[in-house]
């Protein structure tokens, strides 16, 4: 893991960004507050850990626009809004584009931090998938040219005497081949190794 | 018993024995007062008070005064020398005269205060010339009987009837229609009081030579003229009274311009003087108040206007109000959430201590913000103030904050420090840095980017430092070209949502704070809007 997990707020009233931070702190989360979209813009890298907390009514910028620009980035933390009166059009708008929530303001504490523990362990659970995803993908690099097509044509489902017929080799060394791809994608059974291979960015279209 | 003592004396005519007898009393004195007036030869007086005392008194009481007036026109005939009979016949006459007179008025919209030219036609025109004419027509029979005589007693007696009315009906029926003992007069009112009777005794009884009294007769309209102007009804009757008494009796004494050839020729030219001065006084003075009703009106509809263009401008502001009072809640609601959690699991502190103060300033903030609100929307009379209007402007703009951040708009603000204070109404200025805010923004909405869409408020004082200069500009598409006063009619307004009153409103309140209002266009920007407040010429602070 590369950062410790936080909260990040965004917020343009101080006392609002004051209270929210003071809640979250009290019940031991870390909190980096701000006051204006940019300065959290300057704050988060695409490894930053954790979740969002943005108000969707934001000088210089709506809540709308933020998430796109923190899509941009590569910044894929979960992201809640939090909305002041009249804002709901907005509010559903973001959540369709792809917020986990939004809260109208004043919120429940106990509902905030229950959807700040979901947005925290839905960020944990992706980081890793994605670092099992990049395992199999450096892992996918060791294969020899064989092996590959051999393990591609595992993905395709065939038997081992058709890939042996196909590849014009016996059906001994297709078996050899085989029991080095599951060694090397660090695998226990061929049905393993197909669904790591198929969540990697290069055969993600085999699905189809 | 009590009780049947009280119902006794409420029964009539026990009941407002103070007015029956102060009618007589009037009736009675003005009577004797009048005898001087008689003509030898028909011995009727040139002024007869006592129809306009009784048409006043039965028009303020009712009726049943009447009967008493009848009563004391008997009594009044009788120690006068007229025969049992003529007596009651004019002690009758009167009563029904006066009857008549105040059943006529009563049918019509005629009002006692006198204060509409309405008014006033319809106390000479229906009132006393009905009361005249059957007075004066049951007068001349007992007076004359069916002889050849008979016109000539009737056109004198219609005539002193109506002279007596012209000068005591006014008089009588404003001053009965006062507030119990409200007569306080200014010291202006007090020094008329004694300039015109005395401008009439010196005139009338000093004898001085004809050259002078003649003309000098005629100073007595421009004194009457100018208390009709500045003075309540009321009182120019009263004058009108005074005056008419002292030229009427001097004059038939032999005294005073008009005192040349015989009483009934002396009198007659005198009463055309007096008619036309009360005439002149009673008609300025309802001209007086009827004017002033008018403004009273206009006044009144102004201030209705601008609370509805308030209601309007706030009804805008709704939204952004709303969320800046939900901001301060939802703070507040963290600290307490927070804090019952601390105090859930046992600790206190720093921590707690810090939440609990933050609750306190939330709840300021969210009260502050409800009661700018109110204050903006409160219906109170415009008191003008000396008021500072740097402070004026910033509260307005407070108000207007959570729309100018919703709009995206950049305020310019630039205020210049130590500002004299103006003589103003601070709620109507809030108004008009409200209303001039609001169409800025408005002008700007589609036209500019959010980077180019800006307000600047200004304030200097002027170069000769009477008076401060509020600008407000903007940077929108600015003003059509065109006539610039057409901005301010009623129902100019270019925008669809708009009342079309807004620049109206902002015109009415700095007319009413005797300053000057301009627009143009800014080379390079919007519209402008200058305003010119004169300074009270108080100190300077800070």
């Amino acid at each position: 893991m590369a950062e410790q997990a936080r909260v990040y707020l965004v917020d343009d009233d101080d006392d609002v960004r004051d209270a929210v931070s003071f809640l979250l702190r009290s019940e031991g989360l870390a909190v980096d507050a701000f006051a204006t979209p940019d300065a959290l813009l300057a704050a988060v890298a695409p490894d930053s850990a954790g979740c969002l907390v943005l108000d969707v009514r934001l000088p210089g910028m709506d809540g709308l626009e933020l998430q796109g620009a923190l899509r941009a980035r590569g910044v894929h933390m979960p992201i809640i809004f939090i909305t002041g009166h009249g804002d709901i059009p907005m509010a559903v708008r973001a959540v369709n584009a792809g917020a986990m929530d939004f809260l109208e303001k004043p919120f429940r504490d106990q509902h905030l931090l229950n959807q700040i523990h979901k947005a925290l362990a839905a960020d944990a659970a992706a980081r890793n998938e994605d670092a099992r995803r990049l395992d199999v993908e450096r892992r996918l690099q060791s294969l020899t040219p064989r092996e590959r097509e051999v393990m591609e044509r595992m993905l395709e489902g065939k038997l081992n005497k058709v890939i042996a017929w196909e590849l014009d080799v016996s059906i001994r060394t297709v078996e050899v081949h085989r029991a080095r791809v599951l060694e090397k994608l660090n695998a226990r059974n061929s049905s393993e190794m197909v669904r790591a291979v198929l969540s990697t960015e290069a055969y993600r279209s085999w699905l189809l | 018993m009590a009780v049947l003592a009280e119902r006794m004396q409420q029964r009539w005519p026990m009941r407002d024995w103070k007015a029956h007898a102060g009618m007589g009393l009037l009736y009675l004195l003005l009577t004797v007062w009048s005898l001087d007036m008689r003509l030898e030869e028909p011995p009727v007086p040139m002024v007869w008070p006592a129809t306009g005392v009784l048409l006043a008194y039965v028009y303020h009481y009712g009726y049943r005064l009447a009967i008493s007036g009848a009563l004391f026109g008997v009594l009044a005939q009788f120690q006068l020398g007229a025969g049992p009979m003529d007596a009651l016949v004019l002690g009758a006459a009167g009563g029904a005269a006066a009857m008549a007179g105040a059943r006529l008025l009563r049918a019509t919209d005629f009002g006692p205060r006198l204060q509409r030219i309405r008014d006033v036609l319809l106390l000479l025109a229906v009132g006393a010339l009905a009361s005249a004419l059957i007075s004066a027509v049951l007068g001349g029979l007992v007076l004359a009987g069916l002889s050849s005589r008979l016109p000539e007693v009737f056109g004198l007696c219609l005539l002193a009837d109506f002279m007596g009315m012209l000068i005591l009906s006014p008089v009588l029926m404003t001053m009965l229609r006062r507030p119990r003992g409200d007569f306080s007069l200014n010291p202006e009112g007090w020094a008329l009081l004694l300039l015109a009777p005395g401008i009439a005794l010196a005139v009338y009884s000093l004898g001085l030579p004809f050259m002078m009294t003649l003309p000098a007769s005629y100073a007595l309209f421009p004194v009457l003229m100018y208390a009709a102007i500045r003075q309540p009804p009321w009182l120019v009757a009263l004058l009108t009274l005074l005056v008419a008494g002292v030229a009427l009796h001097c004059t038939a004494l032999g005294g005073g311009p008009f005192a040349q050839s015989g009483m009934r020729h002396d009198l007659l030219s005198m009463h055309a003087q007096v008619a036309m001065l009360a005439l002149t006084g009673l008609l300025l003075a309802a001209l007086r108040a009827e004017r002033q009703a008018a403004e009273n009106a206009a006044r009144q509809h102004l201030s209705n206007l601008a609370r509805a263009g308030r209601l309007n401008a706030m009804s805008t502001l709704a939204a952004g109000i709303a969320h800046e009072v939900n901001q301060p809640l939802c703070a507040v609601n963290s600290y307490a959430q927070a804090a019952r959690r601390m105090v859930e699991r046992d600790e206190g502190g720093q921590p707690l201590r810090e939440a609990l103060d933050r609750i306190v300033s939330g709840t300021e903030r969210a009260s502050d913000i409800v009661r700018r609100t109110r204050g903006y929307l409160r219906e109170e009379s415009a008191q003008h103030q000396p008021q500072q209007l740097n402070a004026l402007i910033e509260e307005a703009l407070a108000l207007l904050g959570p729309e100018l951040r919703r709009q995206q708009v950049t305020l310019k603000l630039d205020l210049a420090p130590g500002l004299p204070t103006v003589l103003a109404s601070g709620i109507e200025l809030h108004q008009v840095v409200v209303n001039l805010v609001q169409n800025a923004v408005e002008a700007m909405g589609v036209s500019r980017s959010p980077e180019q869409r800006w307000v600047g408020v200004q304030t200097r004082l002027s170069a000769g430092g009477d008076a401060i200069c509020l600008r407000v500009s903007d940077n929108g598409p600015g003003l059509p070209p065109g006539d610039r006063r057409a901005l301010f009619e009623p129902l100019f307004g270019s925008r669809p949502q708009g009342t079309g009153m807004g620049l109206c409103i902002v015109r009415s309140i700095v007319d009413a704070h005797h300053g000057r209002l301009e627009a143009n266009n800014l080379p390079g920007a919007g519209a402008c809007f200058h305003i010119r407040l004169p300074v009270t010429g108080e100190a300077l602070d800070g």
